[in-house]
């Protein structure tokens, strides 16, 4: 897809070296071989301080072939270290030339190595999104999530009854291909898209389009806004606020009159969109608010409270 | 100055000679054993930096094709810093939520929160309310004069009475009983009380000797990651912080959090099995993926140091650790969505507008 080499050769460059430097080439590995059998001489010569050999010459202790021997080896270990000090000065610029594009990304000509942990690190749909999908994922039934919210939604019935139950009256249709996915984020719900012949277009929940933002999917400006926009991100937000998933997609169709049917609600979407860093960032800043009400939940009924043997911790400040 | 020929006489004998040789090799070697290690941290910086410079998307992505359907991997990095933003950029209090690990941010409610579960928590000599009233005459001649509250150790003055006053361990310098007070009220907090502990003696130690810090990296009952530290004070700004990491098995790691230099110095715990059944009683106590609980070990064992919801700086290690480490905090995430959605605190709502 395009956005896999967006911006990010420079990126792949260094990871394809780093890698070659972390996983040694057979020729590295064979000098390292070579270091460990002079190693492995040293080790034998320090069992028996009068003898050095190798397995292919037999040395006599003191004989001008064990001088030799040991010069060799001395300019041997030199090569060795006039390569690292070489490789050295190479890694050493590579490194600070990661820590100036860091510090640009900080607002610093170079970060400093100890900064780097500091960072708070930035706000990311798909990052948090992919992470509560694995951590649901580890359920005895992975579709139907720790919380059995997949299951749950995957019978139309229940997904009724949920609806109703809400005061949302729309009708259920699991079979209807979407044309609309709602980004929702427990009662937010920052981002639409509309979907018509494999092309996409996003509107914020107030019909306004910010173009194009998903370099992987091809845009269409034309695809029109739903007929009754308003009723549906209503709907989406009032779903998805009693769902105990931070984030969940829930799709729509239209009927030729415009009314929505609701397809489904995602909790466990197989795509999430790639977008453009700005918006990766937007929605996610809803993401990472969306885990905090999350919590609420559990938080309201003290089941987050610190446990001490017999009960729940509590402490209060006394002099 | 031109040298003379040297004379066959002169010359040393063959033996003394390969004796020069094998000393001369012996020090290379050491010497490219050193860089060779130097080049090793250099890479590892250089591929902790690689992950750091990318976008969040692009680092737990897995190389699928397609990015939009790759279910991308864990990763440490990304998931303790969801958690420090909930906490530090005020996502969590616009939602109502404090956390309850916030109430073992105090020291001193930390310490009753680990006596409660009996672990070893450090003898308390005294409590006053403000920096003024501490008694210095009713304490020992060693002693830990802190704040209830305040990380990095800016308000944790270790002393040592002299004739002429303290020597402040954490530093090596003379202190002045005023010096110390003023240095608390800076950092003084309404809420903030003042405690004087024993001065806990690193284990075979001198007295005196302070012990390292044993911080490890806990996810709900299991703790993953243990560094040993020294050096890691805010108030200790010439001190270079030094650091070694084990396994919970007491497997040391080389190289995993590179940006921090590895120390030689500080001493590796000889009771990894205490630490690990403290830090896992504790852990499994708060209803948490992730937290950092802090140890030191003396001659009468395992002490409780402290709880950290939200370290300043959550290790950044080099991207096979910052997986297993993202594994083992999505799993502690597993099993406490496990737990409360057992106990019914947590599933989808249904209304009652039926």
């Amino acid at each position: 897809m395009q956005q896999d080499h967006k911006g990010s050769g420079f990126l792949v460059r260094i990871g394809r070296r780093v890698r070659r430097a972390v996983q040694p080439s057979p020729a590295a590995e064979a000098e390292s071989a070579q270091v460990e059998t002079v190693g492995a001489e040293r080790r034998s010569e320090g069992a028996d301080e009068s003898e050095l050999s190798t397995a292919s010459v037999p040395v006599r202790p003191g004989s001008i072939e064990e001088l030799r021997a040991l010069r060799a080896q001395i300019a041997q270990v030199q090569a060795e270290l006039a390569a690292a000090d070489q490789e050295r000065e190479s890694l050493k610029a590579e490194r600070l030339h990661l820590q100036e594009i860091l510090g640009a990304q900080h607002g610093k000509r170079v970060l400093p190595r100890l900064k780097v942990e500091k960072t708070n690190g930035v706000a990311s749909l798909v990052a948090g999104a992919r992470m509560m999908q694995r951590v649901h994922g580890k359920a005895d039934d992975p579709v139907a999530g720790i919380d059995g919210a997949g299951a749950l939604f995957a019978d139309a019935e229940r997904t009724t009854a949920f609806l109703r139950s809400h005061g949302v009256r729309s009708e259920v249709d699991p079979a209807a291909v979407p044309t609309v996915v709602v980004h929702a984020f427990k009662g937010r719900t920052p981002l639409l898209e509309l979907w018509a012949e494999g092309q996409v277009r996003h509107l914020t929940p107030g019909g306004e389009d910010p173009g194009d933002i998903r370099p992987g999917v091809r845009y269409d400006p034309e695809i029109p806004a739903p007929a009754r926009l308003r009723r549906l991100v209503r709907a989406s937000r009032t779903l998805s606020t009693y769902v105990p998933r931070p984030y969940v997609q829930i799709r729509w169709c239209e009927k030729r009159d415009g009314t929505p049917v609701l397809v489904g609600i995602d909790v466990n979407p197989q795509r999430i969109p790639v977008l453009t860093p700005e918006w990766d960032e937007r929605l996610g800043k809803a993401f990472d608010s969306g885990h905090a009400r999350m919590l609420m939940q559990p938080y309201k009924v003290g089941a987050l409270d610190n446990r001490v043997p017999g009960g729940t911790f509590s402490y209060e400040e006394t002099v | 100055m031109t040298s003379e020929p040297t004379s066959a006489a002169q010359r040393p004998s063959r033996k003394v000679r390969i004796e020069r040789a094998r000393s001369r090799l012996a020090a290379l070697q050491e010497r490219l054993a050193k860089r060779q290690d130097g080049n090793h941290e250099l890479r590892a910086q250089i591929a902790v930096l690689t992950e750091e410079a990318k976008s969040p998307a692009e680092r737990q992505a897995t190389g699928a094709a397609n990015l939009e359907t790759d279910p991308g991997k864990p990763s440490y990095a990304l998931s303790a810093r969801l958690h420090r933003r909930a906490n530090t950029t005020g996502v969590n209090i616009r939602e109502g939520l404090r956390e309850p690990i916030l109430d073992l941010y105090t020291k001193t409610a930390g310490r009753a929160f680990a006596a409660a579960h009996g672990v070893a928590v450090p003898l308390e000599l005294g409590r006053w309310p403000d920096p003024d009233a501490v008694d210095w005459d009713s304490l020992p001649d060693r002693f830990v004069l802190k704040s209830s509250r305040g990380g990095g150790g800016i308000s944790v003055f270790p002393l040592e009475r002299t004739d002429e006053g303290f020597v402040d361990r954490m530093v090596d310098e003379p202190v002045t009983i005023q010096e110390v007070t003023a240095k608390l009220w800076k950092k003084h907090q309404d809420a903030s009380v003042y405690i004087a502990e024993e001065f806990l003696q690193a284990k075979g130690g001198e007295p005196g000797q302070m012990p390292h810090d044993i911080k490890v990296f806990c996810f709900y009952g299991e703790p993953a990651f243990i560094e040993v530290r020294t050096g890691d004070w805010s108030r200790a700004r010439e001190t270079e912080q030094r650091l070694r990491t084990f396994l919970p098995d007491g497997t040391e790691l080389t190289h995993v959090r590179a940006l921090i230099s590895a120390g030689r110095d500080v001493t590796a715990p000889e009771d990894f099995e205490g630490v690990v059944q403290a830090a896992r009683v504790l852990s499994q106590a708060i209803r948490r993926p992730i937290q950092r609980i802090d140890f030191y070990e003396t001659d009468r064992g395992i002490v409780f140091g402290e709880i950290t919801q939200n370290p300043g700086r959550p290790p950044s290690l080099v991207p096979e650790w910052d997986e297993r480490l993202g594994r083992a905090y999505e799993d502690a995430y597993a099993r406490l969505l496990a737990d409360l959605t057992a106990e019914g605190a947590l599933g989808v709502e249904f209304g009652d507008k039926g």
